[in-house]
């Protein structure tokens, strides 16, 4: 018995990466073991006190059922990935609610330090985008509301300066999510953000569940829906807003969730955006400061079933190892989630063979991402679940509470749902939208921050056992910033992996920068090479697993 | 007395078979809803043994929301009946709603089982067969469908969607070109060809049909369905319907039905707004203004209201008060698209065609999708002469809506004009292939005919000569 596990070993070591047989079996290559949690909830004991609050009295106001948000990011460059909550409040009385900040004390313990950070801001909050705009090396705050938006300045000492009007960013209507990005490679981050619908309290409408009570509506019961917005960085601090020069005004949708990368593959970051219940949007990035609305021609804005889907969370991944961004879009109960191959510049539907269309159809999912939990080389998923409308079979008090999924990931890609339901014991039952993910104690394992609807947030610790060897990749410009858009690939055995470094991706939330990839049984990333956001390559060779190292543009081989 | 011992017996099996759940378990419903439920209930705990009663009152919760006691209902009647397919196929429908899909096929199997002979069994099996990548498996089913009822086209979709998965896009391409030459407007046909010309490396085909492709959406629909739906209740399910008929341009059934609603709740000014713009759209100008009118006094910031309003005192020719109104719409809502449609008309009818034009800009601006704006300003420009330009704005309208007939109506008249006969025969067609007995599509063609007659008797004359 023992001769054979030797064997198998071996043979397992042989095929790393190529066999998900070995996979299941590979327990020290880090799959977690069948039944056992891959999260613990800690948000109370980790000092959390947020509670959202939807502001919800009598009528169904729409902005009620689709808020709050949430960030992590480094707010001080201590290493230790910091908490940024975005309150909903109440859309009658513009002084309620307020945003929270956390500081992580590096010991799994979070201090909040709102009242003297500036960062408090107020108004009908929805979501949050982080990116250091003014390049000094500080992560600043784009906050989104219904209502008027805030950019928020860090000077890196905890406290955060309302820039908004010099800035020119305010926005207005309903925004969602938002994302920095240096669309046009001059160094300098500018900001893509996204509106739901030109709605306002006179143009809401009464709608009921079917078993006849008042309910929220569904975005096609207005008709309203609204374009996104494109602000150029100046790079003296203001933006200018570019959106009918770019182009982007020649489309319209009810947009939700906001993911960029090069989906065509011509080195320009692009940007696609998950409408709800209007065809999605792929911003092709023409070059020039100009996009072209291509989701319809790149297969992107519908999938398989032919209908406008209620699109919210959204990630963009090569899930496949083919060099390529792949998109996950997720949807209402009674719709599949969209999974969109990407087949060399163009989408394929390729849901049903990743095993997500079945398992996701349950639920309304908001938050979601494909991340390596268990470090086994492949990603899983994780969504946050909570509906829109009510439905009689209630999983809580709460009509709106469902239970998040997860899924765990094999080759080719395909995705099986973990047990426990969600990945923890006890199942955790809630209204939830924004999921933010990133590794808050820097052990290698990413951690998610989930925001429910008029209740408590969950800190999802990642406790899955075993894990595999990780690589932590901090990838920053010359000057500190987060190289947003960057490309970093590596070789893993005979795989080539790529990932993005990204922070706007799932639902109304900003994630951790930094790029992390689940080695399996390997312990060195190799030939590691980074894509700046203006095309130039650096090669940064083999990198030692289980650590997390920074990759500064300008130290690696051009 | 064996036949009271009988009688006594039966009772007895009868208070103890299977009960249907208490009202009180069901959760909160809309009154409308109770009584239905009641009734449905009510009869299976006269004869909780019939599987008819069970299977009515299932149909009754799965219309109403109630899908939980849906499937235990049909479990009952199936469990009672297990003959009868059609319990063994709502059962399966309501498993696929609450994600239980393996227990759906198996469910819908045994409704196979029970009767191989209804299509729609079989095109339902095949989607969740395909749902989990069984594509052998969906295929024959699929095609069972398509054997059993050639002309159900969801079981030939279904194929389709078997050879894309699979990849085989020429295969798929040549089915799905088949059923578009059969029904040249359906929309998601279209839009699967669309994938398949894609893979196939036919950009500009897969362009093509995308762009009509994407302005609809597939329905799936059968008998036993539809059977079930007959039992929704409730002033959500009748504000469906009315939604649907004025959908349809059934604008009578629709204000039937929003009156009787409106009579049930007089003070409701979401439901009054909506009458109004109904009568309006219909027609009863007067009807529509007077209720409109009380809208904005109710609630004065309600800018779809106003721009109702301002479409129905135009119908009725005060135009004062129609700027008015959709003046105080732009100012409520400054990117409402319709509102500045609405004073693009008023502007129009005004006399005022650049106002006019503008107006239409704006709107489009707002929302590109609005191909209607697009047409009206098409209009205005063919009136004022400017036919290079109504015919781009028109071609404009007809690639922001492929399916915009009124667009493929002004590209055919423009090109009319500019004696570019083969060009109006091809936007002709398109309309043609939307909305063939529209009387202005027919008006068109024969206008186009008459043109085509006369240009070839100019012809004749000519080489005659």
């Amino acid at each position: 018995m023992m001769r054979w596990r030797t064997a198998a070993t071996a043979l397992c070591i042989a095929l790393a990466y190529g066999s998900t047989a070995c996979r299941r079996n590979a327990e020290a290559g880090g799959a977690a073991a069948a039944n056992a949690p891959w999260f613990e909830e800690i948000a109370a004991r980790a000092g959390i006190q947020f509670v959202h609050a939807s502001g919800h009295k009598t009528k169904h106001l729409l902005p009620e059922i689709m808020g709050g948000g949430a960030a992590l990011f480094d707010m001080d460059n201590d290493g230790f990935l910091d908490l940024y909550f975005v309150q909903s409040g109440s859309l009658v009385d513009e002084t309620s609610g307020g945003n929270r900040l956390y500081h992580n004390r590096g010991d799994g313990t979070f201090e909040d330090v709102t009242e003297q950070s500036g960062a408090g801001v107020r108004g009908y909050g929805m979501g949050v985008a982080a990116g250091d705009f003014d390049n000094d090396g500080f992560t600043d705050l784009y906050v989104t509301n219904f209502g008027h938006n805030f950019l928020l300045r860090n000077d890196g000492h905890g406290h955060f300066a309302d820039v908004t009007a010099k800035a020119g960013v305010a926005s207005s209507g309903w925004s969602t999510s938002a994302a920095f990005l240096d669309y046009d490679g001059d160094g300098a981050l500018d900001l893509f953000v996204t509106h739901y619908l030109n709605w306002r309290p006179s143009a809401e409408v009464e709608c009921f569940s079917l078993t006849g009570l008042p309910d929220y509506c569904s975005p096609a019961s207005y008709d309203l829906p609204s374009a996104s917005t494109l602000y150029h960085n100046n790079g003296d601090g203001t933006f200018t807003d570019v959106s009918a020069r770019a182009g982007i005004l020649t489309a319209v949708g009810n947009g939700l969730g906001v993911v960029a990368g090069d989906f065509d593959g011509d080195g320009r970051l692009d940007i696609f955006v998950a409408n709800d219940r209007t065809p999605n949007h792929l911003w092709a990035n023409q070059g020039g400061g100009r996009f072209r609305e291509s989701a319809l021609t790149m297969g992107a804005a519908l999938d398989q079933d032919g209908t406008a889907k209620s699109g919210m969370g959204v990630d963009a991944v090569d899930v496949d190892d083919d060099g390529d961004l792949d998109l996950l879009v997720v949807n209402l109960d009674g719709e599949s989630d969209s999974f969109f191959r990407n087949r060399g510049g163009f989408f394929g539907d390729d849901t049903a063979a990743a095993g997500l269309r079945t398992a996701s159809r349950p639920f309304t999912r908001f938050g979601a991402a494909f991340v390596d939990f268990d470090n086994d080389g492949y990603l899983d998923l994780y969504e946050a679940n909570g509906r829109v409308g009510m439905q009689s079979e209630r999983y809580a008090t709460d009509p709106y509470a469902e239970p998040s999924v997860l899924f765990r990931g094999f080759a080719g890609p395909r995705f099986e749902e973990v047990s426990p339901r969600g990945g923890t014991r006890p199942r955790l039952v809630a209204t939830s939208r924004a999921a933010a993910f990133g590794d808050i104690d820097n052990d290698g394992a990413i951690d998610i921050v989930v925001v429910n609807r008029d209740s408590h947030p969950y800190l999802l610790h990642n406790i899955v056992r075993p894990r595999g060897h990780w690589l932590m990749l901090r990838v920053i410009e010359a000057h500190g910033r987060d190289a947003l858009g960057a490309v970093v690939t590596l070789k893993v055995g005979d795989r080539t992996i790529r990932r993005d470094v990204r922070a706007a991706y799932s639902y109304l939330a900003s994630n951790d920068p930094r790029v992390h990839v689940g080695l399996g049984s390997a312990t060195t990333a190799q030939n590691v090479t980074v894509r700046w956001p203006d095309g130039s390559r650096e090669t940064f060779g083999d990198i030692a697993a289980d650590r997390i190292s920074t990759l500064r543009r300008g130290t690696g081989k051009r | 007395m064996v036949l009271v011992a009988g009688l006594a017996a039966v009772r007895t099996l009868r208070s103890n078979g299977p009960q249907p759940p208490a009202l009180a378990d069901l959760g909160p419903l809309a009154p409308e809803i109770v009584d239905i439920v009641r009734q449905a209930r009510e009869g299976v705990a006269q004869d909780p043994h019939d599987a008819v009663r069970w299977g009515r009152f299932g149909m009754v919760c799965e219309a109403n929301g109630l899908a939980g006691a849906a499937r235990d209902a049909y479990a009952q009647a199936a469990a009672l009946q297990n003959s009868d397919a059609k319990w063994w196929y709502h059962l399966a429908s309501v498993d696929s709603r609450l994600g239980r899909t393996d227990d759906a096929i198996t469910d819908m199997r045994r409704a196979i089982d029970a009767n191989s002979t209804y299509a729609p069994a079989y095109w339902r099996l095949g989607l969740w067969l395909l749902d989990q990548n069984k594509t052998g498996d969906a295929e024959r089913a699929f095609s069972r469908a398509t054997e059993l009822d050639p002309a159900d086209r969801a079981g030939w979709i279904g194929l389709a969607r078997v050879y894309l998965q699979r990849d085989e896009n020429a295969r798929a391409a040549g089915l799905l070109e088949r059923l578009v030459g059969a029904a040249p407007a359906e929309a998601y046909t279209l839009q699967l060809l669309a994938t398949a010309y894609r893979r196939l490396g036919r950009v500009d085909e897969a362009s093509a049909a995308m762009q009509v492709g994407a302005k609809g959406e597939p329905q799936w629909s059968d008998p036993w369905t539809d059977e079930m739906l007959e039992f929704r209740r409730g002033y959500a399910a009748l504000l469906k319907d009315a939604t649907a008929y004025v959908v349809a341009g059934r604008f009578p059934q629709a204000i039937a039905i929003l009156e009787q609603l409106r009579h049930d709740r007089p003070d409701d000014v979401v439901l009054m707004a909506h009458l109004g713009q109904v009568y309006v759209a219909a027609g009863r100008d007067a009807d529509g203004v007077s209720l409109l009118e009380h809208v904005i006094i109710r609630e004065p910031d309600r800018f779809e209201a106003h721009v109702d309003l301002a479409t129905g005192y135009m119908h009725v020719g005060n135009m004062v008060n129609a700027r008015a109104e959709a003046e105080r719409a732009v100012s409520l809502n400054g990117s409402y698209s319709p509102a500045f449609e609405t004073l693009g008309l008023v502007e129009w009818r005004s006399g005022n065609g650049r106002a006019a034009v503008a107006a239409f800009d704006r709107s489009v601006e707002l929302d590109p999708r609005n191909a209607r704006a697009l047409v009206w300003k098409g209009m205005v420009q063919t009136n004022e002469g400017l036919a290079a330009d109504a015919l781009a704005t028109f071609d404009r309208a007809a690639r922001a809506d492929p399916t915009n007939v009124d667009a493929w109506i002004g590209i055919a008249n423009a090109q009319m004009n500019r004696r570019d006969l083969a060009a109006a025969r091809a936007a002709v067609q398109n309309a043609e292939r939307l909305q063939p007995d529209r009387p202005v599509v027919k008006a068109t063609a024969d206008r186009l005919k008459a043109l085509q007659e006369h240009s070839q008797t100019a012809t004749a004359g000519r080489r005659g000569r």
